[in-house]
């Protein structure tokens, strides 16, 4: 291929690229490769293509083909280190930004990159510093002032955090992220009705934009008092650093295990020990299931219904439906006995199960995580069928049933945390 | 000559490196065209100096006259980086440029040399590259007339009319309404005192007939029928952009009753965090400067425009006498597959279909989904065919296998379109989606 001619493809490329004409783009581009397989400025528009498709790990393959092609574009590095950061690999973003930075470090975005990943990793000061370097660069990167504004966040400095957005938004008033974030600061202030605008406001610019929808839904559901505390709880937590929340959620196990230590002995104490017990179950489940609860409240609302996912809709409606069931159950159990009870027990348990399995299930598929808890969900039904078989079989199923919930739920939650 | 040819060879021979003695013989060679020879001799001069403007012209002129236009254009593109392109090679390198189609380059080529040399004047380069006007040092009325009168910019008119259209009773009617009555009785219009002209916006998912029903318009009117695609669009990003677009509108003008469309009419306005830039702003200004009509009246241009993606249609074309009806082109339903499917097999080897069972089976189908079906079916009946050495017509049983093979292609733009319907509806442009699946409450 001629050179001027290559441009000109190359030329369109882009401006199809620009305007997301992403299977045009890759025409023109693959147009170009066919007169030189190994063109970069063809292969890097082909692998942005991907990036933008979500499809990562081919981008990744492409770059990491022009980087050994041309080791000495910038852009390319950042681009790898990007696709990195959407696929969750801090350390390997990180590694190819700083690369970039290195070879061209006048550009703010790559800045804004970096205080993102480290916001990732919870080094808000870090992100700070990050981000003020960019704005070094350009003073009015809008992205740079985001992560600014997110990391300040987390640092509880919210004061700080306002400014940031809000001269964020006095550049650029129609840019999503911005007013997603403000949204967010919003929340953490617990005004759910400011947050919501923002949120509004974010999805009218960019109606696709999951962070927007995300913070859009849960402003809805702060309607919800109980969820609102939930929330806060959340919000609390995630600005405490991973020993801590670890260390606070071993630690409220161990005084609650220590205040129940001899709840068998039929004292007063034993009754103490019982309810804090129970208290600590509800809450522990409440932290759990009480988003999903949430969704199904959204499901009933007239705007919620059409925000949620379809597996948002099916978790809230299977864990609404199996708690329906088992309260149905207990009252059959008034009359026919214990073994109800149990049966009830079992089948609420499922609801921890549906709250994080996958909707539509693919069986026995979608990851380690998936079949477990689908393994687990077979477990359970075996259990209560065996109670209409043999009581004996039954109890044998059940030990068996709640020591494997107990210990996936042990492990999940420390792995969550 | 020859001898003077010969006795230079000699000299040559005996000082191998003088460089000004085989650049005469080569030019002596050139001169008689013998042209493996000048070739040879130009080499060898670029061998002891690489960038030897003469040998580089030289020999790119040789190769040109081989009609080896890529290596030509190579040697060009060196001299031009030399700065050393004088308007003689300036014009070959063009001509070169012409033959590989490379259109651009070959069009700021040739307004550098016409800017050197105003009365330059090349049919044939005028002709491939249709430069404006002002820029040939022509009379750009006169260019103008030219251009209209050799139905440059107007599309032949297809076989397609509207019984082919399968489906999309509502919008037949507006572009009826809109389009072909006018054309057809105009001075029933004007007794109305009626203004014929503005505009036509159809958006939906891809493959659902947009760009099938111009066509089928162009086919139905005699009036006469331009059309701009994807490509013109893009071709004007990078070229000299407004001027394009004013000459396409002035030849409209001239041309009146004419319809005007243009496809994809979206890349025009670009995405919304690009048009901020002022310089990406100027084509929309300019597109809709025209469309208003501001200097030269658009009675009797009528513009019908498509787009899959109406969001990134700055909205600005939506006011009253541009766009003023935006119509929503859903995918077929099942009576319109139905006819469409009819459509689609009428002239294929096929046996006894019933459409509507295979219509009801295909809802969510695009027309372009239907046409992939008939195709797949198709492709592999022809195997058969050419393996059993007789014609095996499409069966039943073959669509509806095919039909299990392709699914529909329309959801992904629906999850978009939903997404803007909800929650950017301010103006109510999306009703129709919302109406369509079933979220207006
Ligand atoms: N209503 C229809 N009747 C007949 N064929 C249709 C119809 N709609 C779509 N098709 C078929 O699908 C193809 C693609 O349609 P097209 O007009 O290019 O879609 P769009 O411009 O909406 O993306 C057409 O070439 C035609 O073969
Ligand atoms: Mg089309």
């Amino acid at each position: 291929m001629i050179e001027q001619n290559k441009y000109h493809y190359i030329e369109r490329a882009r401006l199809l690229l620009k305007q997301k004409r992403y299977k045009e783009a890759e025409a023109e581009a693959s147009a170009v490769l066919q007169g030189n397989p190994n063109d970069v400025d063809a292969l890097q528009i082909i692998g942005h293509c991907r990036l933008d498709n979500k499809q990562v790990d081919e981008a990744i393959a492409l770059f990491q083909q022009c980087v050994g092609l041309d080791a000495g574009d910038d852009y390319l590095y950042y681009l790898l280190a990007f696709a990195w950061y959407q696929k969750n690999k801090m350390d390997k973003s990180m590694h190819y930004l700083q690369q970039a930075i290195s070879l061209y470090p006048h550009h703010a975005g790559y800045f804004s990159l970096q205080a993102n990943i480290y916001i990732t990793q919870k080094k808000y000061g870090q992100a700070v510093e990050a981000a003020e370097q960019g704005l070094r660069q350009n003073a009015k990167d809008v992205s740079c002032l985001n992560a600014r504004s997110k990391a300040l966040l987390r640092l509880n400095l919210e004061d700080d955090a306002m400014e940031s957005i809000q001269s964020a938004l006095q550049i650029d008033p129609e840019d999503a992220q911005t007013h997603v974030n403000y949204g967010w600061v919003y929340l953490e202030k617990n005004e759910p009705q400011k947050a919501m605008e923002h949120f509004r406001e974010a999805l009218r610019i960019n109606p696709n934009s999951q962070y927007a929808k995300n913070g859009y839904k849960t402003a809805l559901k702060c309607k919800l008092t109980l969820y609102r505390w939930l929330l806060q709880y959340h919000l609390w937590m995630s600005r405490q650093s991973k020993a801590l929340r670890i260390g606070f959620i071993v630690g409220i196990w161990l005084l609650v295990s220590f205040f129940s230590r001899d709840s068998n002995t039929g004292t007063r104490s034993d009754m103490i020990g019982q309810v804090i017990i129970g208290v600590y179950i509800v809450l522990v489940l409440f932290t759990w299931l009480g988003n999903t609860l949430a969704n199904a409240y959204l499901l009933v609302s007239p705007y919620g219904r059409y925000a949620l996912d379809n597996s948002e809709k099916w978790s809230a409606f299977s864990v609404t439906c199996v708690f329906a069931v088992a309260l149905a159950m207990c009252g059959v159990g008034i009359f026919y006995g214990e073994e109800w009870f149990w049966n009830a027990a079992i089948l609420a348990s499922f609801s921890i199960l549906f709250n994080v399995m996958h909707f539509p299930v693919k069986i026995f598929r979608g990851g380690k995580k998936q079949v477990m808890l689908q393994a687990l969900l077979v477990l359970g039904l075996i259990t209560i069928a065996s109670s209409f078989i043999s009581a004996d079989a039954a109890t044998v199923c059940r030990s068996v049933y709640l020591i494997a919930l107990a210990a996936c739920m042990w492990a999940g939650s420390l792995l969550n945390a | 000559m020859n001898e003077i040819i010969e006795q230079l060879k000699e000299a040559v021979h005996i000082s191998p490196n003088n460089i000004p003695l085989r650049l005469h013989l080569a030019g002596l060679l050139l001169k008689e065209n013998q042209l493996a020879e000048a070739s040879e001799q130009f080499a060898q001069v670029l061998q002891l100096q690489h960038d030897n403007t003469k040998a580089l012209t030289g020999l790119a002129t040789v190769y040109y006259r081989q009609q080896k236009y890529s290596p030509a254009i190579i040697l060009f593109e060196q001299l031009q980086e030399q700065h050393a392109l004088d308007n003689d090679s300036r014009l070959l390198f063009i001509r070169c440029l012409l033959k590989e189609n490379s259109l651009t380059p070959a069009r700021e080529l040739y307004e550098q040399l016409l800017h050197d040399q105003p009365d330059f004047k090349d049919a044939e380069i005028d002709q491939a590259l249709r430069l404006p006007g002002m820029e040939m040092g022509m009379e750009s009325e006169a260019l103008l007339q030219e251009l209209a009168n050799e139905h440059r910019y107007f599309m032949e008119k297809p076989s397609l009319n509207f019984s082919q259209v399968g489906g999309m009773k509502q919008l037949k009617n507006e572009i009826s309404l809109k389009i072909i009555h006018p054309l057809r009785n105009p001075e029933m219009y004007k007794a109305f005192g009626k203004k014929t002209g503005g505009g036509i916006l159809m958006y939906g998912p891809p493959g659902c007939g947009k760009t099938f029903i111009a066509k089928a318009t162009a086919g139905e009117i005699s009036a006469k029928f331009i059309s701009l695609g994807l490509h013109d669009i893009l071709d004007m990003w990078i070229g000299n952009s407004e001027k394009n677009l004013h000459e396409i509108f002035q030849v409209a003008r001239r041309n009146k009753p004419c319809v005007l469309f243009i496809d994809e009419v979206d890349a025009l306005g670009a995405s919304r965090t690009d048009m901020r830039q002022s310089a990406m702003r100027q084509i929309i200004n300019q597109f809709l400067a025209e469309l208003d009509g501001v200097k030269d009246s658009n009675d009797g241009v009528l513009v019908l425009a498509a787009t899959n993606a109406p969001w990134s249609v700055d909205s600005a074309f939506r006011r009253p006498g541009r766009f003023d009806r935006v119509l929503f082109v859903a995918p077929p339903d099942e009576e319109s597959r139905r006819e469409i499917l009819a459509s689609i097999l009428k002239e294929k080897p096929a046996e006894s279909i019933d459409t509507a069972q295979i219509a009801k089976l295909t809802a969510n189908y695009s027309g372009a989904d239907l046409q992939a079906v008939v195709d797949i079916a198709i492709e592999q009946k022809l195997e058969e065919s050419l393996a059993k050495g007789v014609l095996q017509p499409v069966t039943q049983k073959d669509l509806l296998k095919a039909v299990k093979q392709h699914k529909p292609t329309t959801g992904e733009w629906f999850t978009t379109a939903r997404n803007y319907a909800l929650y950017a509806n301010e103006t109510g442009l999306y009703d129709d989606i919302l109406r369509y699946l079933n979220l207006k409450k």
